[in-house]
């Protein structure tokens, strides 16, 4: 099909779901909760760090409408991870259910399950514990002391797949990669640069909570309704640890009211789980907003280093990046999101010299887990800012600097095969790229030509114009999987049941669309199931902006299979070869234009009528590339030098996402993208006191912004063909995050001469540089 | 709150009687929206006061008389000469809150980051209470301390009393936040009056920057019958920060919160003359 010649695919239809969101439906975890469910409340440790040295649950356990409480010692010690990732996970097995040691405050002492919030509040309050403090570890550089505190000193801490682990120093993993010669590079260069950059604590901040029930039905089977991304990968972590077979688990996903990443991690299963098996009555937990900002996960902090090298021609000689991640109390994907920083930014710019150094340390603090941007956030802030710093210093403009460099159709890295998500990467070549297109069309929208120097700006309020480039990947290739059943219905629709996990981009409805145009159907003939480990197919779930790209072709394949079915049906109706036919306007018609059966025929024919058989497939595909989406951004800002204070003034994303299949779907998770950066760069930050001890973990003084701090935003669909795509897609909702946080960076450098290399890029901050003269110590934050 | 029960009264006598009776665990509300914040957990009957007639706004000799449970959207949607208190409201937190706030509500239980007692204390507002007789207390008095103290059981706040701006005389307002609904981390206000091109009458108020919203008695001095402009500004407030107490909120060092004051004291005295001056 021609890739301008679609009739379901690259059109803004109706949200399949829309309607029942509108209305209010019943549609989230919190809708079905059953009357009778027992509600789940969690004592958690006031300690960074520390070892429980007696706990006395008896207050608790006989308090009148408590059911249960479970803590270490009545529970399976049994060391996992809480990532929802393949297995073997990349990410190290050092979390417990419960454990008698507290690794930061918000830690798990123990859980009751009572009748009511107030008895279990209550119950949480008799529950009588004495803990032995431990010294606590609250920074990268104090985690990698000689002689630090040692966070995962339990025996059963060990990382599953063959990968440096190093719990007895703290490290929860290490990458280390050189392609060419660095020093040489360096040593080639005209100018160099060598930096330090800090990437600091965020939150994903969706509007549902991390929330799960369970019940158990007549045949003692634990059924799961939870607000997640990774089914499959919950059923297969809750069975190991609660030592119980996959098959006594079902898990059901229902709408998610948003994830980003965060629900990329078993948080509560385990222990509604272990409730239900425990009181056999339906049980609810759903996280405060205290909780989702302490116990939930958050971005990884890092601590990164850059060098880079280039000719006065702008000919880059030299990259070399090491990034420290801090994982906090868990590894929870600690290996691949620090793997990330470096695969899914090297490859962005062409480099004989490349040297990657990627660690994730263990802290007293919050956990890192999954969060848009993946790695590839943290590590945009010191490449694209450190770009406008080697620009500046050969003498160059910024965006010509990028344009000659940045990678390009047919290109290829060596840092694809080089750096995968936790062990070797995959050999790829560019197939499709129009970061060219998205340079210039950005440019223009934000008037890059009337850019001028800071130093001819004069004025307490200064402007300035700042850019950055990205890149991201369409799912993790030769890893993940997903697949999709199809099947036909009397009516000529179809059930498409998919294992893919709809967290509220609209997925649901984009995999339909890609259904309905494989099969010649329209959207509304597409009945979307997703997602219940009993009903639908296996797929690894939401992540790694793999649900376009890769279970899309799952559900093209399928849709391919099930048409075949079609016509063969209808050439036994029409009595020809099926070459004869082609399907069209959801109908199988002669080529020649002399009979034709409608879909509904056609399935009432091969249900009732002669060689009945049900007509549907089954699909699961893996992915061998993993193309990436291009985007350029830019923004203006002006800061108001008295102040410090800094304001968004416009902000344009041009991004190339291969085919968008629901272009305003796509627009949607642009500027969602770019709305979450802006936050982070300006307004969102972790505040701990010396304790460890979160201080803002609520919305009063965590800072979001809400439509009405919205600057003027652009988007720009720069659409090319990924041709092993489904429909030339390839995906968008991570990319935009990874932009705000250097373009913003290199605007304020733009209106006022001030560099930032730590974020948020806060008033004061700004103010202390400004007095500085333009740059302040770099400093480890939080 | 862990409110047992809920009382509508309709008339001022009847609260006060009901609140009389029910002693400590009588909580007027109104519209409620800072009851989030009260850490109070013992068991209160909620006595609404929004019924009692006491809303709206009157312009008598020169004064405005707003009701206790005025909006604050009415506030921002009053339209009249002399009016300032618009200014105020239009910053004041977000569209659905403005609805439900009132004036009262605002100024009887302080924060911080209080918006109005700031305004108040830069008009010389008079707070009206209504006890067994009415009495009447400035603005700084009443805000000297967290207003309930002046309270005695079954008093109410009814009024708040405003002058209205009169030709020569400029008011403005400005916070400092992140975000349109973050709570301020510095809030100023300045009332200023002009005779023959000098300072007549000025006054200066600050919070959130600060423990408690208050007045900049040494600005003042400093600028009284001065001939103002941007220069003098500065020098009086560079002059006079150090009798407040700085605190920085919100993750802003205390340093920080000082040199913020400064800068929007002086933004908001540009205002204020400026306006004065008839521009």
């Amino acid at each position: 099909m021609s890739k301008r010649n679609f009739n379901v695919v690259n059109k803004p239809l109706r949200k399949i779901d829309a309607m029942s969101l509108a209305l209010g439906k019943p549609s989230y975890v919190g809708d079905f909760k059953p009357a009778d469910a027992l509600i789940i409340k969690m004592l958690t440790s006031p300690h960074a760090h520390a070892r429980i040295t007696s706990i006395d649950i008896s207050g608790a356990e006989t308090m009148p409408g408590v059911h249960a409480v479970l803590y270490y010692g009545n529970v399976p010690r049994i060391a996992h991870t809480t990532a929802g990732q393949g297995y073997p996970e990349p990410s190290p097995y050092d979390t417990f259910m419960f454990d008698s040691k507290m690794r930061f405050v918000g830690d798990r002492v123990a859980a009751v399950a009572a009748e009511t919030t107030k008895i279990a509040e209550a119950a949480l309050k008799a529950i009588k514990v004495e803990y032995e403090v431990l010294q606590p570890v609250l920074r990268i550089q104090d985690a990698m002391k000689d002689g630090a505190p040692v966070i995962h000193d339990e025996p059963e801490a060990r990382a599953v797949i063959p990968v440096p682990y190093e719990p007895k120093k703290n490290m929860a993993a290490k990458v280390d990669m050189e392609i060419g010669d660095l020093e040489k590079g360096l040593a080639e260069a005209d100018e160099t640069i060598d930096f330090q950059y800090y990437n600091h604590y965020a939150q994903h901040c969706p509007i549902e909570p991390h929330v799960s029930m369970a019940w158990v039905d007549r045949e003692d089977r634990i059924i799961i309704t939870t607000s997640t991304q990774v089914p499959f990968h919950c059923r297969r972590i809750v069975a190991q640890t609660l030592d119980i077979p996959v098959r006594q688990i079902r898990v059901i996903k229902p709408r998610i009211g948003g994830g980003f990443g965060a629900k990329q991690e078993i948080v509560l299963e385990d222990v509604v789980a272990m409730m239900a098996l425990r009181t056999k009555r339906p049980v609810y937990w759903e996280y405060t907003r205290a909780e989702e900002f302490i116990s939930s996960r958050t971005r990884h902090p890092m601590l990164m280093r850059l060098r880079l090298g280039a000719k006065k021609d702008g000919t880059i000689t030299a990259m070399g990046l090491d990034c420290t991640s801090n994982t906090g109390w868990n590894g929870s994907q600690g290996l691949t999101v620090v793997c990330n920083s470096g695969s899914k930014m090297l490859p962005l710019y062409r480099c004989d010299n490349i040297h990657f150094l990627g660690m994730a340390v263990y802290t007293n603090l919050p956990a890192g887990g999954a969060y848009r941007g993946y790695g590839a956030t943290q590590s945009a802030f010191a490449f694209e800012s450190a770009m406008d710093e080697l620009a500046d210093k050969i003498g160059m403009d910024p965006l010509q600097f990028r344009a000659m460099n940045h990678i390009k159709s047919g290109d290829t890295s060596p840092v694809f095969r080089a750096l995968g998500e936790g062990r070797e990467g995959v050999d790829q070549a560019i197939t499709s790229c129009e970061l060219a297109r998205c340079i210039k069309a950005g440019a223009k929208e934000i008037g890059w030509k009337k850019r001028k120097p800071h130093t001819s700006k004069k004025g307490r309020y200064r402007r300035g114009i700042g850019m950055a480039c990205l890149m991201q990947g369409s799912a993790i290739p030769e890893i993940d999987m997903g697949a999709a059943t199809l099947k036909m219905n009397e009516d000529g629709s179809f059930n498409l049941l998919m294992g893919a996990t709809d967290l509220g981009t609209g997925s649901d409805t984009v995999l339909a669309q890609i259904t309905a145009e494989q099969l010649g159907t329209t959207l509304d003939k597409i009945i979307v199931y997703s997602s219940d480990t009993d009903m639908t197919p296996f797929d690894v779930g939401a992540y790694a902006s793999s649900t376009t790209y890769l279970s899309g072709q799952a559900v093209q394949n399928v849709a391919l299979k099930v048409s075949k079915q079609i016509l063969k049906v209808g050439a036994d109706m029409l009595d020809c070869k099926a070459s004869e036919l082609k399907i069209k306007d959801s109908k199988v018609v002669r080529k020649q234009g002399d009979g034709e059966v409608t879909f509904s025929e056609i399935a009432l024919y091969s249900m009732y009528s002669a060689n009945q058989f049900q007509i549907g497939d089954i699909s699961s595909k893996i992915v061998h590339h993993s193309p990436p989406p291009f985007a350029a951004h830019f923004v203006e800002v002006e800061v108001d030098t008295y102040t410090g204070h800094v304001r968004v003034v416009k902000y344009v994303a041009a991004a190339d996402c291969g085919t968008p299949i629901h272009p305003r779907l796509a627009e949607g998770q642009v500027e969602g993208a770019v709305m979450n950066g802006i936050c982070y760069a300006l307004t969102e930050e972790y505040l701990f006191n010396d304790k460890g001890r979160m201080l803002n973990a609520n919305f009063g003084d965590y800072k979001l912004y809400t439509l009405s701090d919205l600057p003027e935003m652009k988007t720009i669909l720069v659409p090319s063909y990924e041709k092993t795509g489904p429909y030339g897609a390839k995906s968008v909702a991570e990319i935009g995050i990874n932009g705000p946080l250097p373009a913003i960076a290199n605007a304020i450098h733009n209106a006022c001469g001030v560099r930032l290399r730590t974020g948020p890029f806060t008033a004061e901050k700004v103010w202390r540089a400004l007095q500085a003269g333009g740059e302040i110590p770099f400093e480890e934050g939080h | 709150m862990n409110y047992i029960d809920f009382k509508s009264p309709t008339q001022l006598d009847e609260a006060r009687t009901l609140l009389k009776e029910l002693g400590e665990s009588a909580m007027p509300v109104a519209g409620s929206t800072l009851h989030v914040f009260l850490r109070d957990e013992s068991p209160k009957v909620a006595v609404d006061i929004a019924r009692l007639g006491l809303s709206g706004i009157r312009l008598v000799d020169g004064i405005f008389h707003i009701g206790a449970t005025t909006t604050v959207t009415a506030l921002h949607e009053h339209d009249q000469p002399g009016w300032v208190l618009d200014r105020v409201a239009s910053e004041f937190v977000t569209q659905p809150i403005r609805n439900m706030a009132t004036i009262g509500g605002s100024s009887v239980r302080v924060f911080p980051w209080s918006d109005l007692p700031v305004a108040l204390l830069a008009l010389n507002a008079a707070m009206v209470i209504t006890g067994d007789e009415e009495r009447t207390l400035d603005a700084e008095t009443f805000f000297a301390s967290q207003p309930f103290h002046h309270f005695a059981l079954g008093d109410l706040l009814t009024s708040v009393r405003v002058p209205a701006l009169t030709a020569g005389q400029g008011f403005a307002y400005l916070k400092d936040r992140r975000t349109s609904t973050d709570f301020s981390r510095c809030t100023v206000a300045a009332w200023l009056s002009l005779e023959d091109g000098k300072i007549a009458g000025v006054r200066v108020a600050v919070g959130a920057a600060v423990p408690m919203p208050c007045r900049m008695p040494d600005v003042e001095q400093a600028l009284m019958g001065a001939r103002p402009g941007p220069k003098k500004f500065e020098e009086a407030v560079q002059a006079g920060l150090d009798t407040a107490r700085w605190k920085g909120l919100h993750g802003i060092s205390d340093e920080y919160a000082r040199h913020l004051a400064s800068i929007l004291i002086v933004d908001v005295l540009n205002r204020a003359h400026q306006e004065a001056k008839g521009e």
